[in-house]
């Protein structure tokens, strides 16, 4: 639709709308009360009250009800700020301490080999990067240099074939 | 070939020999595959000592 008519449609609707309220007021019918909350808000009214009336059809999330209890909702804040911070420190010490954690899970997974042992195989047939710089995990750390080498002639003759 | 160090010198050889393009690459897929064959033999060695806590001494992985 051409703008010139959207225009012309909106006025028609608005004159309409006039006419009518002017009917009304006419008629002696009491102009509407301001409204007083948003349409969001009208909405979770409503879903509140359409919970409390039905407790059995509500869902397990929706019955903890962080929003409704305020210590709750703290502990969860908490529970998050918590998380957070764990993950920060980690990832702090992994930073300071990158040397020991890569021995320590090099040892991991030399003594636990059967654990992710299907990602190194796949990592391993594709011999990427990533899988030639991890094998200190893998193999003995005497034998990391020649099988690194080993590794990257295999690379360069999957490419030439 | 004596020991590993050479092992790492003939593949470094091998590898620079590939990308030249003066040899073969068959015959080199060959030798890796060998050389990939002598590794594991290492690793087999070493995992079994590392089970049993020894600490051998391999002749092959002596610079």
């Amino acid at each position: 639709m051409p703008y010139k008519d959207v225009a012309l449609h909106r006025e028609a609707i608005n004159a309409a709308r006039r006419k009518r309220y002017a009917e009304l007021r006419a008629a002696g019918v009491p102009p509407p009360k301001p409204q007083t909350e948003s349409a969001k808000e009208a909405a979770n009214r409503r879903a509140k009250a359409w919970r409390a009336a039905n407790p059995d059809k509500v869902r397990a999330y929706k019955k903890r009800k962080y929003w409704e209890d305020p210590d709750k909702a703290r502990l969860k804040q908490r529970e998050r700020v918590d998380k957070q911070a764990a993950k920060a420190r980690s990832r702090a010490y992994y930073r300071s301490n990158r040397e020991y954690v890569t021995q320590r899970e090099a040892a991991y997974y030399r003594a636990n080999p059967e654990v992710n042992r299907a990602a190194n195989r796949r990592c391993a047939e594709r011999l990427t990067d990533g899988y030639i710089h991890k094998l200190d995990k893998t193999l003995p750390p005497e034998l990391y240099e020649v099988k690194r080498v080993q590794l990257l002639i295999k690379r360069q003759i999957k490419e030439m074939t | 070939m004596k020991n590993i160090t050479e092992l790492t010198q003939n593949l470094t050889q091998l590898y620079a020999a590939l990308k030249d393009g003066t040899i073969d690459v068959k015959v080199a897929a060959e030798m890796n595959n060998t050389a990939g064959k002598i590794i594991n033999v290492q690793k087999v060695q070493l995992e079994y000592a590392m089970l049993r806590k020894e600490a051998p001494s391999i002749k092959f992985l002596e610079k």
